[in-house]
């Protein structure tokens, strides 16, 4: 795994137990922070390239500062003239981390033991770097290409996401505003509609970035003899759920979690008419039906009134309100009998974009809430083989779901009705080929048991340290000289890490098939437009101004006399 | 003009040369040819030229210390004339800094040679001065270091002279050479009254 000449020499072990020092000139910059290195050892009798990932870089040897007093003259030749004319003066000190030595069946293995003093270290080639790094290679079916090495030139070292790892064991992709998240989750999108895979995706879509993955229906890349991707595009007028396929969880969910129940009582009352409605009508009750069985229940004394002073007939109103507020709501998207169906959303092959852009936050939270509870329970049931083909909810496949704006949806120290539901997918969702992808530009305000259980993570530039500190504590695999680097991104650079990689990486994000749908407006632009030029309203205010400035005779007269 | 010959060495690279007088030559050098910072030339075997600066200056007077015994007054010295007349010398502490073979190439740093007794000591002209300092990239003085190096206490001066004298030759240079020279100056007056 070592070609060409050596580019530094081993210095020794480092602070930590995985980590050794490096002394190198690097006059070509080619040791970059992330870049990839290896030295050879004897392990188990066999010579192994031991790979590791430069963390640091300190300068050992430096011009003295003297010799930068004049901004118009290098130090270099202050130094010429001293004879100075070595083309390489500075050196360096480099902390690197032991990845191990890469073996077919175990992935990186630490040879546990920091390399011997005046090691000679070379450069990983490109072709190995890339067998290293991702654990599928360009172009095998089950990998998503997202990019290329951020060290090396662009398209050298490509990187590819496992996908069976990460639509398993969860994705999150972090970033702060405009440093190119949404753009990336396109990319990965992309990736899972290429006729090699053909997922079932479903975007919640808070800010309407992901119309333009339509494109995929007309580019080649989403086609073949038998397959043409597509993105349907839903907007929420156009998606409808029947209340009576609501499971009692499901209304108690929306109603506690949207609104909440002011007292046990309610809860009460509601279960108790759920139950007489799913009794008398299994399958076929409407939203009225509801409303008269919780008229009609009788808790005992209708006059009593409940521990918090409220009598039956109070809390009876109290709870129709907040079904009315949530179930109930008109134009919402429970309905008595229109229905989208679960199979009509959730196909292989289709990306369901699921635009939540002119709809309230709760509202928001109500439809993903929903969508991820029959969509989840549809493919555990399936899986369990509780359901059949015949079934509305039976999802015979796995499916992929990515949540944009996923600090709404599962925020930290709030509760909504997707962050339990949220939990529970992650928890659960490997064992029935359910995933989310989460993508947030607040980690910190994302609930971090949520963010934590996303086991591969794409993190992008982020500035605030808040953000910055959730994200160190929630992922493991990204080392704190890395996380360093996050404020330094550059837009489209992204910390590839966790599960569907072998090693956390510097990736340089493709450029995207289908166009982006999150570019930020053009106010200037927009504002000039708006106003292109003097209307009627300012000219009338330039005459009342010069009126004001006119002495009465003027007024009456006229300023020309 | 030869200024003085080589009379002893005090180090591979540091020589002490006896300063011509009345009587070896016809117009013997004023104080002013063998100035501090004066760069001469010891001419060598094969065309070659040995390249010095000087650096130090002595008076050797064997009679300083001497009172007596006085045998004439003051007066009559005039008309006395004793045949052993006072022997008193100029020597110049001259640095070795590289050397000029006799087709122009220079080799600034330690000379390999070291120099003999007697060996002419002869003033460079300023246009030597200039061609010793050349080189394709601009001006060099590789010797400076070797020179602050030497741990004499008048050489940082004598470093400090240097530069300011390859700014007014080498003026399209001047910057680079300035920072050069300002970096001396801070160094040996700056820091060392600091």
């Amino acid at each position: 795994m070592s070609e060409g000449l050596p580019v530094g020499t081993t210095k020794g072990p480092g602070d930590l137990t995985h980590t050794y020092t490096m002394v190198a000139p690097d006059p070509d910059d080619q040791l970059k922070i992330g870049e990839f290195v290896s030295y050879e050892a004897h392990i188990d009798q066999q010579p192994r390239a031991v790979l590791g990932r430069v963390d640091t870089r300190r300068p050992l040897k430096l011009y003295p500062d003297g010799f930068m007093a004049d901004p118009t003259v290098a130090p270099s030749r202050v130094a010429g003239l001293l004879g100075f004319d070595h083309a390489t003066p500075e050196l360096y000190e480099f902390d690197v981390s032991i990845l191990g030595y890469l073996d077919d069946a175990l992935g990186f293995v630490n040879p546990r033991v920091p390399p011997r003093a005046g090691r000679p270290v070379y450069l990983v080639p490109d072709k190995d770097l890339a067998c290293a790094l991702s654990r599928l290679p360009l172009g095998q079916v089950g990998a998503a290409h997202v990019g290329s090495l951020l060290t090396r030139e662009p398209g050298r070292v490509p990187v590819t996401l496992h996908i069976n790892e990460m639509a398993s064991t969860h994705l999150a992709i972090i970033a702060g505003t405009g440093a190119g998240k949404s753009y990336l989750a396109g990319v990965i999108i992309e990736e899972l509609m290429k006729p090699t895979v053909r997922a079932a995706v479903v975007i919640i879509d808070p800010h309407g970035e992901y119309g333009t993955l339509q494109g995929i229906a007309n580019h080649a890349d989403f086609q073949a003899d038998n397959y043409r991707a597509r993105a349907r595009i839903i907007r929420p007028e156009q998606l409808r759920i029947r209340r009576n396929l609501l499971h009692q969880g499901d209304i108690f969910q929306l109603v506690g979690s949207a609104v909440g129940f002011s007292s046990d009582a309610q809860r009460e009352v509601l279960r108790r008419a759920l139950r007489t409605v799913q009794n008398d009508s299994p399958g076929n009750w409407v939203y009225q039906d509801l409303i008269d069985a919780v008229n009609e229940v009788d808790l005992g004394d209708g006059a009593r009134a409940s521990d918090d002073g409220n009598t039956d007939a109070m809390v009876k109103r109290a709870l129709i309100w907040r079904l009315r507020s949530t179930v109930g709501k008109p134009g919402g998207i429970f309905d008595d009998y229109e229905h989208t169906s679960l199979q009509d959303l959730v196909k292989p092959g289709q990306c369901t974009v699921l635009q939540l852009n002119e709809v309230p936050r709760d509202e928001q939270q109500i439809i993903a809430a929903t969508l991820l509870r029959r969509s989840f329970e549809g493919r555990r049931d399936t899986a369990k083989g509780l359901l059949s083909q015949d079934d509305e909810q039976c999802l015979p496949f796995p499916v992929f779901t990515l949540i944009e704006e996923a600090h709404h949806f599962a925020p930290a120290g709030e509760d909504v009705p997707t962050t339990n539901l949220l939990k529970q997918i992650l928890a659960e969702g490997r064992k029935f080929g359910f995933a989310v992808g989460l993508v947030s530009q607040r980690p910190g305000k994302l609930d971090q048991d949520v963010l934590s259980q996303c086991m591969t993570q794409c993190i992008l530039r982020v500035v605030n340290p808040v953000d910055q500190q959730a994200i160190a504590s929630a992922v493991e695999g990204a080392g704190h000289e890395l996380m360093a680097e996050l404020p330094a991104l550059s837009r489209g650079q992204a910390i590839v890490a966790g599960a569907a990689v072998n090693t956390t990486v510097l990736c340089r994000v493709r450029s995207r098939v289908t166009p982006h749908g999150g570019e930020s407006p053009d106010v200037v632009d927009a504002w000039r437009r708006a106003r292109p030029q003097s209307r009627p309203i300012d000219r009338a205010l330039e005459t009342a101004d010069h009126q004001s400035a006119l002495t009465p005779e003027e007024r009456l007269f006229g300023s020309d006399r | 003009m030869t200024l003085a010959k080589i009379v002893k060495s005090n180090s591979h690279v540091e020589y002490v040369a006896q300063v011509t007088r009345m009587g070896e030559v016809d117009d013997p050098p004023a104080a002013a040819d063998y100035a501090f910072g004066t760069f001469v030339a010891i001419p060598q075997a094969a065309g070659q030229t040995a390249i010095g600066v000087v650096f130090d200056t002595t008076l050797f007077n064997p009679e300083f210390g001497t009172l007596g015994p006085r045998l004439t007054s003051g007066a009559e010295l005039q008309t006395l004339a004793p045949d052993q007349l006072p022997e008193t010398a100029t020597l110049i502490g001259v640095l070795l800094l590289g050397t000029k073979a006799e087709a122009g190439q220079v080799a600034q740093g330690i000379v390999s040679h070291s120099l003999a007794v007697g060996d002419p000591v002869e003033r460079l002209a300023d246009d030597g001065f200039k061609a010793f300092h050349e080189s394709p990239a601009g001006p060099q003085a590789a010797y400076l270091p070797l020179l602050v190096a030497h741990g004499h206490p008048l050489t940082d001066e004598l470093a400090l002279s240097i530069t300011r004298r390859l700014v007014d030759v080498f003026p399209e240079h001047g910057g680079a050479v300035a920072v050069l020279r300002d970096s001396i100056a801070w160094r040996t007056r700056i820091e060392a009254a600091g």
